[in-house]
């Protein structure tokens, strides 16, 4: 078997989860002195003896003794998610492992909405998608999750959207800012036309747009050649980036 | 002395761990015992399992094995078989024979039509790596698929979980808008009240039938909204969750015994009896007294806007181990199933009308159930439409 899918080139998908390019002999991303280190292997050992029940109750009992959320994301699934592309390179887990470690963590993931989504709504309003449905599509619902985290109002719209429907759900959501995630290289050709959709389009004349994800990792100045207004590097990135544009917009 | 069957073979191609991947010749005849799956291991004499063990070793390290004899399990019988194997990648290449003579012999001739066995272990290997290339593509394009599937399940419970949130601010926010304007209601017409009370009389003697009628009907509409309000506030109360109940040891006969009178009068106007059977063994219960009475109140209530003139509305109690019911049995005209599942619910109305053209809130019902849920009781409607109703609650004893 010589055709490895793209995914496993390519760990990155999203912004949030923007990973240098691979090598067989990557060191573990679980470093031992991380913010919590522990919780996180525990997390990890888990899910890959298949035991999302205790994965979960990992978590929740994280967060009921006080862990922030956001923490949760940064430190344990964001990791978790690394280390497990890293061992699926490096054929230490099977494809079967690292597509269930992804499924429980985004089951995981939503057990925590009652606390994400319970955050007052004090900044703008952002609409998500990628363009590609894989693995991969966590990171960007992650980043999006973020967003509402700091106050955002967030749309978190799935891949299989087409470009007009995008466009509708910007208009109905008076949105301020669109993220747009890709894959692989190949992606980028896709975001392109959906920025030109949007930019063709009077009413979306102050949606700002944002693109994430490995090909705009490797081409620092890819998002300015398509059209976009700009690309963070991580979440934490996308939102001061978002921020700024939209404190921009507000001004002008 | 070499006998023919001495002579006679098997080939076999195995993996690393010595299970059986192909047969590629059996001139043994033991298809049963060499098949596709089996580990050398569990063909020997258990015995032997370390015997096999040195020989895979000494093929995985040396590249090849020759002579090495493994007790075979043949129906039973412990037979010793001549084994040779060469490593081939991943693969063995094996050949055993009954005698080492036949082993030779066997080996020789495979060596005789090398190619044609060289062409059938080229096709079987290369048919297994389609095999399996095929089973990594198709399980790639599964688990591909299967994670889509998965993201657009993420993706609309995000939606769900944002929208369930919304939902449950929209609600406390007509909880709250309820609750003020029931409450902002409550004063004007507690005025409207007190002054219909004034000029019924200081002015009553002097004004006429008519006049009279006019106080009447604004005193009985303005009680009538001062109930709905009440209800309102009640329901409010209890679904935003701020319902408290003073739980305390209470006389449930007495309760009984005190209330059901009271009710006497209004049940007078209608020419309606209210029965209490007898509550005199009843224990004491954990409740709230005054949300209980409510709970009686509303259901005899109930009873009599259903009753026609000259019946019977009956309160009963009974106690079992653990809990005591109470049931409210009307002579009305029963229950339509369809009403039922909805009977509970605020503001839902019945098919049914009151028979002296009594108004419904639809609040009664819910805050009664409500009041028996907060207890941790039950309560459900016994009804055959056209012999009348029986509401019973129960309430646990613990």
């Amino acid at each position: 078997m010589n055709a490895r899918p793209d995914h496993a080139v390519d760990l990155s998908d999203s912004a949030l989860l923007a990973w240098p390019a691979p090598c067989a002999d990557a060191p573990s991303h679980l470093l031992p002195d991380a913010p919590h280190a522990l919780l996180t292997r525990s997390y990890l050992d888990a899910l890959l003896a298949g035991d999302r029940r205790r994965a979960s109750a990992l978590i929740l009992d994280a967060v009921a003794a006080g862990v922030a959320v956001k923490d949760i994301y940064l430190h344990v699934f964001q990791r978790a998610q690394h280390e497990v592309g890293r061992l699926w390179q490096v054929h230490a887990i099977s494809v079967a492992q690292e597509h269930y470690c992804t499924a429980a963590t985004q089951l995981i993931m939503s057990q925590l909405y009652p606390h994400i989504f319970a955050v007052e709504n004090t900044g703008g309003t952002l609409v998500a998608t990628c363009v590609s449905g894989d693995l991969h599509e966590i990171g960007v619902r992650m980043v999006a999750d973020f967003f509402e985290m700091d106050g955002w109002n967030t749309f978190y719209l799935g891949a299989n959207m087409p470009d007009a429907d995008i466009v509708g759900a910007l208009i109905e959501r008076q949105a301020d800012v669109l993220a747009i995630s890709a894959t692989i290289s190949t992606h980028v050709r896709a975001v392109s036309t959906l920025i030109e959709s949007v930019r063709a389009n009077e009413q979306c004349r102050a949606v700002n747009i944002l693109v994430g994800g490995y090909p705009f990792v490797v081409a620092p100045d890819l998002w300015r050649k398509i059209g976009a207004d700009g690309s963070a590097a991580d979440a934490q990135g996308a939102i001061v980036l978002a921020n700024q544009l939209r404190r921009r917009g507000i001004a002008s | 002395m070499s006998t023919h069957t001495d002579q006679q073979g098997i080939a076999l191609l195995c993996g690393a761990n010595g299970a059986v991947l192909r047969v590629i010749r059996d001139e043994l005849e033991l298809p049963d015992l060499f098949r596709v799956g089996r580990t050398l291991a569990e063909l020997v004499t258990a015995s032997e399992a370390d015997t096999v063990a040195a020989f895979l070793k000494v093929l995985a390290d040396r590249g090849a094995a020759f002579n090495w004899t493994l007790p075979v399990d043949i129906a039973g019988v412990s037979t010793p078989l001549y084994f040779a194997g060469v490593a081939e990648g991943d693969h063995f290449y094996l050949v055993a024979a009954r005698s080492s003579v036949g082993l030779a012999r066997f080996h020789e001739e495979l060596m005789l039509i090398n190619n044609e066995q060289t062409n059938a272990l080229r096709a079987a290997l290369k048919e297994l790596s389609v095999q399996q290339r095929q089973d990594a593509r198709r399980d790639s394009a599964l688990y591909e698929d299967l994670s889509r599937l998965n993201n657009e399940l993420a993706t609309l419970q995000r939606e769900m979980a944002k929208k369930n949130i919304e939902l449950e601010q929209l609600n406390t926010v007509k909880n709250e808008l309820l609750g003020m304007a029931a409450h902002d209601l409550r004063s004007p017409l507690g005025v409207i009240q007190n002054y219909s009370d004034f000029l019924e009389a200081d002015a009553g003697p002097q004004l006429s039938d008519e006049h009279r009628a006019f106080i009447s009907t604004i005193k009985r509409t303005s009680r009538f909204m001062l109930g709905l309000v009440d209800d309102l506030l009640d329901v409010t109360t209890i679904e935003a969750g701020r319902l408290t109940l003073d739980r305390q040891p209470s006389d449930l006969g007495r309760l009984l015994a005190d209330n059901v009178p009271l009710n006497r009068t209004l049940a007078a106007r209608k020419n309606i009896t209210i029965e209490l059977a007898t509550t005199d063994s009843l224990p004491m219960v954990t409740l709230d007294a005054r949300r209980i009475e409510q709970v009686l109140n509303n259901l005899i209530g109930n009873a009599m806007k259903f009753a026609p003139p000259g019946s019977r509305v009956t309160v009963s109690a009974a106690a079992t181990a653990d809990a005591v019911t109470i049931r409210v049995t009307d002579q009305g005209p029963g229950i339509p199933a369809a009403d039922l599942p909805n009977l509970f619910k605020p503001f839902a109305k019945a098919t049914a009308r009151g028979t002296a053209g009594e108004k419904s809130t639809g609040l009664g019902l819910a805050i009664v159930g409500k009041v028996v849920a907060a207890h941790g009781g039950r309560i459900w409607v016994e009804s055959e439409v056209g012999k009348g109703a029986s509401f019973v609650v129960s309430l646990p004893l613990a």
